[in-house]
């Protein structure tokens, strides 16, 4: 009898452990804006502060701030030399930067990899017969862009027993395609430690 | 009267850009940092907002600043924008924190520190 009863405890047991591991799963949502360290590698708040600082950069210099009073500098996006060991979404913060600087008012931008969507869009609209030729798209009037922004994204990893550490440089360009000159440049330097705890956690 | 009319001048493009304040948001942190000076400038058109900032103690202190820009009407500017950034001052440090406002429409801004 005692037995049965064990075992009848030991399968309560069982069940309120599997139980409570399927309670502590649990989905929430998280702040976007938040710093973030789970690891050393490269993430969102590295991306945010490289944008912060180019963006703030760019809006701020002189030379710049004199090109942007007359007009609308149009940019082109080229994109960003990935130089470290990790896999990083370069595209991901140029499109950061460019949504801010297009947001600033202060530039526009032409986006080269939509090139052979708009021209197949174009040649329906001016061949196929089915759009009012007064309202198509015409061919040959977009606007070229004046100005490339192109850079790196390079990293130096060390390790010892107990610390890694790793160093993000990431380098924007700004050039003039008229006169191949470069116009802005800046670097944002990021330095990011992991070392092991007292318990090795 | 040359001067006079360069002050004027002077001071009414320094009244147009966004007047900004500050928030700490940890109670720890208003022992351990000194605000220094919160500045305000016109940079073609947007406002730029400087906070110099001091660690009081020898230990090095960590704590993250964010920037937040309203318009003429008190609405948010790009309010999904706006994210913490790190900072690390090493023991009695000095440093200044930066930002440039989204776009000519900031009147006010707050930087946020916890």
């Amino acid at each position: 009898m005692s037995i049965v009863r064990l075992a009848g405890v030991g399968l309560l047991c069982t069940s309120l452990l599997l139980a409570a591991g399927c309670a502590s799963k649990k989905v929430e949502y998280g702040d976007a804006s938040a710093v973030e360290t789970t690891t050393v590698d490269f993430g969102s708040t590295d991306l945010h502060m490289i944008a912060a600082k180019m963006v703030d950069s760019l809006l701020s210099f002189p030379p710049i701030v004199e090109i942007t009073k007359k007009s609308r500098p149009v940019v082109f996006v080229d994109r960003i030399k990935n130089k470290t060991t990790e896999h990083i979404d370069t595209e991901s913060i140029t499109d950061t930067i460019s949504t801010r600087l297009l947001r600033s008012g202060k530039f526009r931008f032409v986006d080269m990899s939509k090139v052979e969507t708009v021209r197949k869009q174009l040649k329906f609209q001016n061949e196929s017969g089915m759009v009012d030729p007064s309202k198509a798209v015409a061919f040959g009037r977009q606007v070229g862009a004046r100005y490339m922004l192109y850079g790196n994204m390079s990293s130096i990893v060390k390790r010892s027993k107990d610390v890694k550490d790793v160093y993000y440089k990431f380098t924007l360009k700004l050039m003039d395609l008229e006169t191949g000159l470069i116009e802005w440049q800046d670097e944002k330097e990021i330095r990011k430690l992991r070392k092991k705890s007292l318990f090795g956690m | 009267m040359g001067l006079v009319a360069a002050l004027l001048v002077a001071l009414l493009v320094a009244g147009c850009a966004a007047r900004g304040e500050i928030e700490v948001l940890n109670d720890d942190l208003t022992d351990q940092l000194e605000i220094k000076k919160l500045k305000s400038r016109l940079v073609g058109g947007l406002t730029q907002g400087q906070l110099r900032v001091r660690n009081k103690s020898k230990k090095p202190q960590s704590f993250q600043v964010k920037f937040i820009w309203f318009d003429s009407q008190g609405f948010q500017i790009d309010n999904e924008a706006a994210s913490w950034l790190p900072v690390m001052l090493q023991g009695r440090e000095e440093k200044t924190v930066q930002a440039v406002a989204p776009n000519d429409s900031a009147k006010t801004y707050k930087v946020l520190i916890r």
